[in-house]
Parts: C-alpha cells; structure tokens; sequence
C-alpha cells in the first residue's frame, strides 16, 4: 500500500530527529495528510528532519538504501544534496515508488536545517525535476510529499478511506498522525497546527525519547528507571531484532502480539526480513566454491561444448577451468550435472540422453562409471528412457546414492525436451536406486511421484532427495507438490504447495514447468525460471511436509533485458542468461549485478563445490 | 555542563571512568572528542572512533566548531556504563592485530557478561548513537537469544502484553502449528 510506506518514510524521519542534538521541541513532531479534493491532491506532509545525507538513516531504511542503489530515487536524492559521490549514505526509501501505483505526479518539497529548500518533481515516466525552491511556502522543517492522483485513485481524498488505510498500515508509526478534516478550507501551511487537524491515529508516547522521560533519566541515577520501561524496546528495534530470526521462529511470534503477526504482509519489512535471510551464515556453505557449468552451442559449423568453471573472487573475477574426465574417450565430453552440490567431494555427471551416470572426484581426478542395470536389457521393439532424479549421501549406511526413473514405451517418442509425458501410455516404468557400495542398481517398491523433466526441479539436502512433482487430472496439473525422498529408509513424503499463494495464472503445469527447486541461503526455495518483471519472487519452506510454512520472498529489482535463471549461488546471489547470452549475477541484497564475461546459450547451472580427498574406489570396496 | 571535569563526580562514576581507561589500548597521541553521557560523566575519545557514532557526526555537521574546542558532545540518551560498554566494543573491533578469532572470542565475553535487561539497555544507547556495526551485532545476538524460546518468554522479553482474544490465540497457534507455537 502506498500511503503506509509514504508514512512509515515521515516517521523515520521523525525519529531521526529525535535522536539529533539539535534542540527541538519534541511534541512538535508529526505527520500530516492534507487531502485537496479540488486539485485532486493528498498532501503527506511530516515536520522531521528533511532529506540530508543522514537524514532518513534510520536503521530499517539503510537497509535500504543499500538494495535501492540502482534505483531513480537514489540519484534524485543525490542532485538534491548534491552528494555525488556519497551514494551509499543518501537516498530515498523505495516508498516513493509505490507513490505511482496511485499517482500521475509526485512532488517532494524538503527542508533540512541546515540546507535550502528543495523541490523534486517527477512523473511516474520516471524524468523529474530537482529545482531550490525559493517562491514556494516555506516548510519550517521536513519534508511534504505531494501525490497528483489519477483520475480513478480519487478515493484516497475520502476522509474514511485515509482513515482505514492509516489504521491497517500504520500502526506501528511512534508519532502522531493527523488528518485536514475541513475540505473547503484553501489554507495549505503545514506548520500551523490547527483544531481541524483530527489525530486518527493511536499514537502512544511510550517512547524513550519523548521530553518528560528524558528528564526522568537525567534526574535518576542509572538502573532505576521503572520497571514497564525497563521492559519495554520500542517497536522499531523490536521489528530489527524480529527481522533476523529464521522462518519459523517468526511464524511462532507472530503470537506475541497481532501486529507481529502482520509482518508478512509488510512489505518493508519483508524486504529488510529477505536481506537478512539471505546474508545470515549458515554452515552449509563453509568452503565451498561455486562451479558454473555452462553450455556454447553453436549452428555453423554445429558444435556444442561443454565447460566447467569455478568462480571466485568478489566480482566472480577469477575463473578457472576445470577438465573433465573423459571415461569414453570422447573428442570433447559433454556433461551435466546432476543436482545443486557435491557431495564429499564428489560430482554426480551424466550425459545428454542420462544413460550413462559417472561419478567424479575433481580433486583427485579420480572417477567412475556406474555400471547398466539388468532392467536395461529390452527387446529390439522397445524404447527405454531415463530421468535421473537425485544423487545423495546414505548417512546411515555411509553410502552413495543415485535414483532414478525408466519408463519403456513403444516408440522413441519420448524425447527428453518433450513437454506431454502424461499424454503417453507407457508400457512400463519402475524406479531404481543406485548404491556406491553395492555397485548396482536395485529396484525400488515404493511408486514415487514423478516429473518429466526433473532438470532444476531436484535437489539434495540432508539425507534426503528431493524434487517437484505434481498430480494430474485429466490433462491438467492440479497440484502442486515436493517429494522428499529419505535414503536411509527409502521411504518418501510429500508437502504441498499452496496454490493461492504461489503463482497467479491458470494453469499450474506452466508453473510446474517454469520453476526451479533451489537452496536459498540453506533452505528449499521455488524460484521461477523464467522471468518476467511483474512476478518474481522466491517461495522459501520453512518446514518440511507443513504447507502452511512456505513463504513469499519478493525479489522487487528492476529485471530487465533477463532470459531465464540458472541458479542460486551464496547469499542470494542469483545467476541468470541475458537475452544476449551473457551470463550475469544479481545481487539479491543490494541489486548489484555482475557481469560474468562468459556466455551461453543452453541450459547452464550452477553448482556448490566442497573439495575433498575421499576415494571413490575406497566406498566401492 | 560543558565544563564538566573529573572532581565534579560521583563515587561510583569514577570507577566506571577508571574502568574505561583500564580498556585504553593504544598510547599513542591523537584527536579527541569530549562526550557527555546522560549521567553527566565526560569522556576523552579518540576521534577515529567517536567519529563511527552517527550521533556524533550530526552534532559535529550541524555544529562543527565543538570538534576543536573543550564543548563536550552532548549524548542524552546514553548512560555512562553503555558507553564504556560501547568504546569497549569499538575499541576491539577498532584494532588493527584483532584476529577474527580474537573477536568472536571478545564477542562471545562481551554478550556473556549482560544480562537481558543490560542488553536492551545498550541496544537503545546503540540505536540512539547510530552505531550500526554493534546495533547489528546486539540485534542478531537478542534474535538468536529469542529463536527457540517460546512465546510466553518473548511477550517478557520485549515488555509487551498479548492483545489476542483466547480464541484467537488458540486458532493462530493451531494454524501456525508446524512452527511450533501448538500449546502443550
């Protein structure tokens, strides 16, 4: 909602002077909303710190102003303080942005103490205007926010509806908001305070930072302040504490209080939440290196390569080249790779029809091919074809495992691209799991939930593979589910995924279809595949087989000129293929994209490498 | 006030000022910066490190002739004990030969020692100065204090009282169940 962000900007900037030295009559500090209906215009208007480098440094919004650095606002913040360089320090909350959803026009008049006045003015073309205002009324201090509604946002000059709005959105705001009742009124000077400026919000000064209990502590000596206050942190360092917990635990204080509830649908807060998420240290990703695997295909003359390339440095600058085992002794090998990981050391490869899987040790170059099953043998009438679907460790048995599906049909139909699997009438299929220490392939009694292409859509985590499947009726997908598949008890479960929360369109086989099962930051996440600027955001579990825990991260970047994702590397940091097949990473944190100077033009990954010695052969034997 | 020197305080302030400069870890000559905490208690800070306080930086912006003269920097919301704690902290992070294993062991000390209200109370010093790296820490640190406790502790904890009807209370903990909120 656009108004609650606009607020929640003034109140920060009322909180930031709260904490200058400035002196300032404290009860003074305010937020209105001046709505004109003749001009068709709602005025935001808050009397704190205006706009200066640290002005809207509160901690939630540097937060912000990291992640928006690619964005407009940044920069017109900048001309306004004419900073330039100082871009790290400055800026404006995204929530202006969300000022368009209603308006044509937005105008911003800011005054900081020790600055001029300033006016931005901007259409929601994105071209603005920063001029010193030096004719316009003057505004003590603060900054006014002017909003030229369009025609049919007319709605937000009604007195009810602002009201609803500030009650539903803003109330975690510390300061009071107060709303211009009178309509006819033409008197537009925000500072002076006046009986039709009606208090509509429940403004508490439990603050302690408001004048009286700032005596209060001066007066009396540390360690006797009283007990409520002792108690009580003031909900903005609440909601920063609340904003690095893990999923779960702040699922289970959304029973603390209901407004702690609500934090989902905050959208600040989400944004701050989902930076967190994604930059916590989580023990998976001690010592690894990121591989990216990327394919070159090209027409004339008709070549495909294949390579392999672990990436390093903070700008993903140092690339080297790893080379491939070549167990057939091919001219060049293509492979693939099965998974997100390695495991112990080791990489599971496979090649482009998955009838020949190879494990491999990159850093002893040791490797090995698994050996066929005897449910490969079949008549000369009969296709068989394969879909690998995990590669993971037994823990228990401290064993290697690989499974996979065989599906016989009566022609060759099946093609590994070919999108109509549920429409072909198998002669037969089974499941197999491969052991490293048996050195074979056993049949498996349990009948898994399958996926045609199992590309993107598996991975291994934990004991357990993992992948993305769902139920058809008839000839549509209906639901949409996650496997768990366990390898120490063979045995799988599934957990559902809600569809009024993930993907707004019809038919859930194109969301089958363009998801991607990936890690995020340690946990299973579903990212979409293919992306378009209106839909993108990651769905994060926070408990495996409860439905109810899976959680929207939006990703909220301006994607451009983007073909399709590949992969989550550290910390959020996403790969994508441009339209032109450079392969580039976002920085999910801060918006920072990077080019990686390589490209590609097929299906590439990228995959989590952990060195280690161990002998492949050792496990076999 | 700005005058303010040593003799003007109190006996147990004055520990808390030769407890600060036990922590003093270099010796060499540079600027600094007077402080005045709440508790009217002044400190001498060197200016490399008053300088990581926003708090500080606003003052001196709005007001930069206190940097060279003997004005004591007003911090109204900061106790001495929190900003002992405080330059504490910094003056570790601050040191060029801490290893990184130096400061998690400091880290860890430094958290062990405060109790929970303590912990609030320099949290709000840390919000007040604009200190983001120790807000960060102190932050992260209460979230992982909190992450496995149960609702009961944390409605203490923040000071806040439920405003869920029973009814309500029960059908979020039955929706939220996997989260481990299901009453016992």
């Amino acid at each position: 909602m656009f108004l609650d962000k606009l607020i929640s900007k003034a109140s920060n900037a009322l909180d930031k002077i709260r904490s200058e030295s400035s002196p300032t009559n404290m009860s003074e500090l305010d937020i209105r909303l001046f709505p004109h209906k003749a001009n068709k215009t709602l005025s935001i208007i808050d009397n704190g710190i205006g706009m200066t480098r640290y002005g809207n440094a509160s901690h939630f919004v540097l937060f912000d102003l990291c992640m928006c650095i690619v964005c407009l606002e940044i920069i017109v913040i900048n001309l306004v303080n004419n900073l330039g360089t100082k871009m790290k320090e400055g800026g404006a909350d995204i929530g202006f942005h969300s000022a368009y959803l209603v308006a044509d026009k937005v105008i911003v008049t800011t005054k900081h103490n020790d600055h001029d006045q300033y006016i931005w003015e901007s259409q929601a073309n994105a071209s603005f205007i920063v001029t010193k205002d030096l004719n316009g009324p003057r505004l003590s201090r603060g900054t006014k926010i002017t909003l030229f509604l369009k025609d049919d946002q007319l709605k937000y000059l009604e007195e009810t509806k602002i009201k609803d709005l500030v009650k539903k959105h803003s109330q975690f705001i510390s300061h009071p908001i107060y709303l211009w009742t009178d309509n006819e009124d033409k008197e537009k000077d925000s500072n002076e305070i006046s009986h039709q400026w009606q208090l509509i919000n429940n403004h508490k000064s439990i603050s302690l930072q408001t004048p009286e209990l700032q005596e209060e502590m001066d007066n009396k000596p540390m360690g006797e302040t009283s007990e409520n206050l002792r108690n009580y942190l003031p909900s903005d360092l609440a909601f920063s504490i609340l904003s690095k917990l893990p999923l779960k635990s702040l699922k289970r204080f959304g029973c603390v209080h209901k407004s702690w509830a609500t934090l989902f649908e905050n959208p600040h807060f989400m944004r701050i939440f989902r930076n967190n998420f994604i930059s916590n240290h989580h023990s998976y990703y001690d010592d690894t290196s990121v591989l990216l695997h990327r394919i070159l295909i090209s027409d004339y003359p008709c070549h495909k390569s294949s390579t392999l390339f672990s990436l390093s440095g903070d700008r993903f600058q140092n690339r080297v080249k790893l080379e491939w085992p070549n167990p057939l002794q091919e001219d060049e090998p293509i492979f693939y790779i099965l998974g997100s990981s390695s495991i112990n050391g080791i990489l599971c490869l496979y090649n482009y029809t998955q009838t020949t899987t190879t494990l491999w040790n990159p850093a002893t170059g040791e490797f090995k091919v698994i050996p066929p099953s005897l449910n490969e043998s079949v008549p000369f009438n009969v296709y068989l074809s394969f879909t690998l679907y995990g590669f993971g460790y037994d823990c228990v048995r401290d064993d290697y495992m690989v499974i996979r599906f065989l599906y016989y049909s009566e022609d060759d139909n099946n093609d590994y691209y070919s999108d109509f699997l549920m429409d072909f009438c198998f002669l037969d299929h089974l499941w197999e799991i491969y052991s490293l220490r048996s050195n074979s392939w056993k049949k498996l009694d349990v009948n898994l939930p399958s996926l045609h292409n199992a590309r993107f859509k598996s991975l291994y985590l934990d004991g357990k593979c993992h992948w993305l499947s769902s139920t058809v009726d008839g000839q549509r997908t209906n639901e949409l589910f996650l496997v768990s598949f366990d390898l120490s008890t063979e045995l799988f479960f599934t957990t559902y995924i809600p569809l009024d929360i993930p993907f707004d369109i019809d038919d859930i086989y194109s969301v089958v279809y363009d998801s991607a099962l990936v890690l995020l930051n340690g946990s299973i996440a579903i990212a979409p595949r293919y992306v378009d600027m209106t839909r993108f955001y990651i769905l994060v579990l926070g408990e495996l087989g409860a439905k109810e825990s899976w959680t929207k991260l939006s990703i909220g970047w301006p994607l451009l000129d983007i073909g399709f994702f590949i992969g989550i590397g550290k910390k959020g940091d996403i790969f994508f293929i441009k339209m032109n097949n450079d392969i580039i990473c976002l920085d999910l944190s801060t918006g920072m994209i990077e080019e990686l100077g390589v490209q590609s033009n097929d299906i590439s990954q990228v995959v989590f490498y952990k060195e280690s010695l161990l002998l492949i052969g050792g496990i076999n034997n | 006030m700005a005058e303010e020197t040593e003799s003007t305080k109190t006996e147990p302030l004055k520990t808390a000022e030769e407890e600060f400069k036990k922590l003093e870890i270099t010796e060499e000559e540079e600027s600094e910066l007077k402080l005045e905490t709440s508790d009217h208690v002044t400190f001498m800070v060197e200016a490399s490190i008053a300088m990581k306080f926003g708090a500080v930086q606003q003052y001196l912006e709005v007001s930069p002739a206190a940097s060279a003269s003997a004005t004591a920097i007003p911090l109204h919301n900061v106790a001495s004990r929190e900003l002992i704690l405080i330059l504490e902290y910094y003056r570790m992070h601050d040191w060029v030969d801490a290893g990184e294993r130096d400061l998690k062991e400091f880290d860890e000390r430094f958290l062990k020692d405060l109790n929970y209200e303590e912990l609030k109370e320099l949290l709000l010093a840390a919000n007040y100065l604009n200190v983001e790296k120790l807000f960060n820490f102190l932050t992260k640190s209460i979230a992982n204090i909190i992450r496995n406790k149960d609702v009961e502790f944390v409605r203490t904890f923040f000071g806040i009282d439920n405003d869920y009807t029973p009814e309500e209370e029960a059908a979020y903990r039955e929706e939220n169940a996997w989260a481990g909120v299901k009453f016992v």
